[in-house]
């Protein structure tokens, strides 16, 4: 698709031109990110208040202040057939309207002063990749019958990285095959999963390892050139989903086909110097109402070519981007599927021993609380811990007082490139685990904690944690059932890379909790349906005909629960539904699906829980047909984080029970909300006796 | 089928086969056609990344200095997925 000249020239001339992604915004901690978090929804709310649906994607024109001139996003305005691109390439005269608008504004109302010696210039805010990683450009093109289709012909782009340790496994495999020889794991499953994609539509949500049915490279060396290792391969590959954890979404699309490809190593620099790679075969998009060319067939292709320019360093792959949850809307996305790739799960759990000069002083740290089962050993010792430095990631572990005390020197570029670890600890499978400590930091922290095995695929074993750890102490406290284990080969850690700063952690314990063992087969797994959407914090238990709301008479959170006016019904991107009042139920009509399962649903807002308290969570439901829902709660104000409980549920033809306990952690201050959601399809559900507790 | 644009060199060479075989053809390229011929069809032809001569900034402050002292908005392009990474 040709891009419109005018346009650029005019932006080179009248605008400073910025560039952001939405999710390294909440990523990566910085003033110029402080600062957009600040102005984008003030701007987009009040220049675009009809758009429902409130974004951070989109064009803003701003003053150096923060005063809001303009905004645009394409698929909210009306401009584009489609929702789901902002793409130079579609940009259209609504776009220069916009322009001409914001700049009489800017002309009209111009910004105040500011200082600018607190701009946070040169802080990093992008996630780049490390000097050593070799970055290849993806493009994909569909080519059709439309070449005024503006969206299908948009070429679509990315970026691939290939870490340093995946060409050393790429070499070894090579020097141990005697003719051809596979992919390594990481480095085959990062290129299947993540850029094997359709990014012409903007299908870039990665295929999750299910999706992934067939994955064959054959890879036969060439013979050296200057030095370099030349190797060549082609392969099968045949995607598919009907569900994505990522999306919480019902999303048919598929691709599968042929790729090959010829690349060149430097074998001392251990980087990839040469990638051309081809790929193509049929691949069906998602069906969505209003968009029916995304779900047409079409035939992709994409290329790959190595890429070592200005961009390549400093922008990451897309795929690197969708781990993070504050894009899910608080939906309960896990990253224990995101395996072998950097987010969330190291790629490696085998951390280095503490750094020198850091000696163990036993005795000094106080052991978890529930000492005499716990799970985690040594607590009180710092040789029984160990720090994860990767991708330059610096840290050393000391005491102070109580606490072990992690000061980190280089954050590396991910959270998993520095972390707390404690390696070789025995879960097993179905049985739930209870994992306490303290954290404070010396100035707020996002980091994330779990448990993920030690070894390929580096999956996580059930506990996979965004947290965000303030400057005075918080308690942290988290119920998860073990899945994915390995024998003695499990890791705890909590990831802090990707920053420097200290942090102190105490009183670190894992228990063994109740309702493991025989209770586990009283589980009703139906509502378990995917261990990427179930929030393990809090687990449905096994539906009944009819069990009453527990003390739903007294401290029941829930307001006016037998009436719709208390209720609220979320209708976006098209979604359209109604409440009623049935007998002793609510009854939701949902007459217009949307295309995401949050686009309709049922909400009550505004709830006061607090973090670190355990609450039961108790409704029945039944619907005209088998309907997948999500139930869950979470903050309602961006960037839309679960607070403890986000779950699958499938609602059946006749009235049953679904009843959790959860610890609720993240929450705001009478801004929660309660939801479920039931998008994207249509008919009939009704619900009744709701009530959510506190357990005390 | 009308072929267009970029493929029209190699485009309808062989009809559209919806099952994948372990040597699926190619709907665009004749058997031999090279691999660096394949990936130029894909890659970017003049017009197409215009966007690229932008002199976009990616530090917001500096952007933010800078805009004040020219006394020019900012056009902030936003996206999830880095714009020039994923456009």
């Amino acid at each position: 698709m040709q891009q419109d000249p005018k346009l650029v020239q005019r932006i080179k001339d009248q605008f400073i031109p910025v560039v952001y992604n939405t999710y390294e915004m909440f990523q990566v901690n910085s003033v110029s990110n402080s600062w957009l978090q600040r102005y984008g929804p003030l701007i987009s709310n009040n220049l675009a208040p009809s758009v429902k649906e409130k974004t951070w994607q989109g064009y803003y024109i701003l003053g150096a202040d923060g005063t809001g001139y303009g905004y645009w996003h394409p698929g909210h305005m009306g401009d584009s057939p489609t929702m789901a691109t902002g793409r130079f390439g579609v940009l259209t005269g609504g776009f220069h309207q916009v322009l001409d608008v914001s700049l009489e504004r800017f002309r009209t109302h111009p910004p105040k002063s500011i200082n600018t010696e607190d701009l946070g210039v040169g802080q990093v805010s992008t996630l780049k990749p490390d000097p050593t990683t070799s970055v290849i450009r993806v493009l994909t093109r569909l080519p059709c019958d439309d070449p005024g289709d503006p969206f299908l012909n948009n070429i679509g782009r990315d970026f691939f990285w290939i870490y340093r340790s995946d060409v050393q496994e790429l070499l070894e495999a090579a020097d141990a095959a005697t003719q051809t020889f596979d992919f390594p794991e990481q480095l085959k499953a990062r290129l299947t999963r993540f850029h094997l994609r359709d990014h012409s539509r903007a299908m870039r949500v990665p295929w999750m390892p299910e999706h992934v049915h067939k994955a064959r490279y054959s890879v036969s060396k060439l013979s050296d050139l200057n030095g370099m290792r030349r190797f060549r391969f082609s392969g099968e590959f045949a995607m598919s989903q009907s569900f994505n954890a990522i999306w919480g979404a019902y999303y048919g699309m598929s691709y599968q086909g042929n790729i090959e490809g010829e690349f060149s190593i430097d074998p001392v620099a251990l980087r990839v110097v040469r990638w051309r790679v081809y790929a193509e075969g049929p691949c069906r998009g998602e069906p969505a109402p209003h968009d029916p060319t995304r779900q047409t067939d079409f035939t992709l292709m994409i290329g790959m070519k190595e890429a070592d320019d200005a961009e390549a360093k400093e922008y990451a792959p897309v795929g690197f981007s969708w781990q993070y949850p504050h894009n899910l809307r608080g939906k309960p996305y896990k990253p224990q599927e995101d395996y072998r790739y950097p987010a969330g799960v190291p790629k490696s759990r085998v951390a280095s021993a503490p750094t020198s000069g850091v000696e163990a002083s036993p005795s000094k740290v106080a052991d978890g609380a529930i000492t005499s089962t716990n799970l985690l050993e040594g607590v009180g010792t710092l040789s029984a811990w160990q720090v994860q430095q990767l991708e330059g990631g610096k840290a050393s572990i000391g005491t102070e007082n109580d606490a072990l005390q992690m000061v980190v020197t280089a954050g590396g570029s991910a959270s998993w490139h520095v972390g707390l670890h404690q390696a070789d600890r025995s879960l097993q499978d179905g049985k739930n685990y209870h994992l306490h400590f303290e954290a404070k930091a010396g100035s707020e922290w996002k980091m994330w904690t779990g448990f993920g095995i030690q070894g390929e695929d580096y999956h996580s074993a059930g506990l996979a944690e965004a947290i965000t750890v303030p400057t005075e102490w918080k308690t942290f406290d988290f119920d998860f059932t073990a899945t994915g284990t390995r024998p003695n080969r499990n890791a705890f850690y909590i990831d802090m890379g990707g920053r420097t700063g200290t942090v102190w952690v105490r009183k670190i314990s894992l228990a063994e909790a109740a309702g493991s063992g025989a209770e586990k087969e009283t589980r009703d797994r139906s509502n378990v349906p995917n261990k990427a959407v179930f929030d393990e914090p809090g687990t449905i238990k096994k539906g009944q005909d009819r069990v009453p709301a527990p003390d739903a008479a007294g401290g029941n959170l829930l307001k006016g629960v037998g009436t719709i006016s208390a209720w609220q019904v979320q209708q976006l991107e098209g979604g359209k539904g109604s409440l009623n009042q049935e007998n002793d139920a609510i009854r939701v009509v949902v007459t217009a699906g949307g295309t995401l399962s949050w686009h309709v649903g049922l909400r009550q807002a505004n709830l006061n829980l607090s973090d670190g308290k355990r609450y039961r969570l108790h409704f029945e439901a039944k619907a005209d047909s088998e309907w997948k829902m999500a139930a869950g709660l979470m903050t309602q104000d961006a960037p839309y984080q679960s607070i403890g409980l986000g779950a699958e549920i499938t609602v059946p033809t006749k009235w049953k029970t679904f009843e959790c306990t959860f610890t609720a952690t993240n929450t705001h201050p009478d801004h929660n909300v309660f939801f479920i959601d039931m998008g994207p399809r249509t008919g009939t559900a009704w619900m009744r006796n709701f009530s959510l507790t506190e357990e005390r | 089928m009308r072929c267009t644009g970029l493929l029209s060199f190699a485009l309808c060479l062989l009809s559209a086969s919806p099952i994948l075989s372990q040597n699926m053809p190619s709907r665009f390229f004749k058997p031999g056609t090279s691999l660096e011929t394949k990936l130029q069809s894909v890659l970017p032809k003049s017009g197409e990344e215009a966007y690229r001569t932008i002199p976009w900034h990616y530090d917001l402050g500096q952007a933010r200095e800078e805009a004040q002292r020219t006394n020019k908005p900012l056009l902030i392009w936003m996206m999830d997925g880095h714009p020039m990474g994923s456009t």
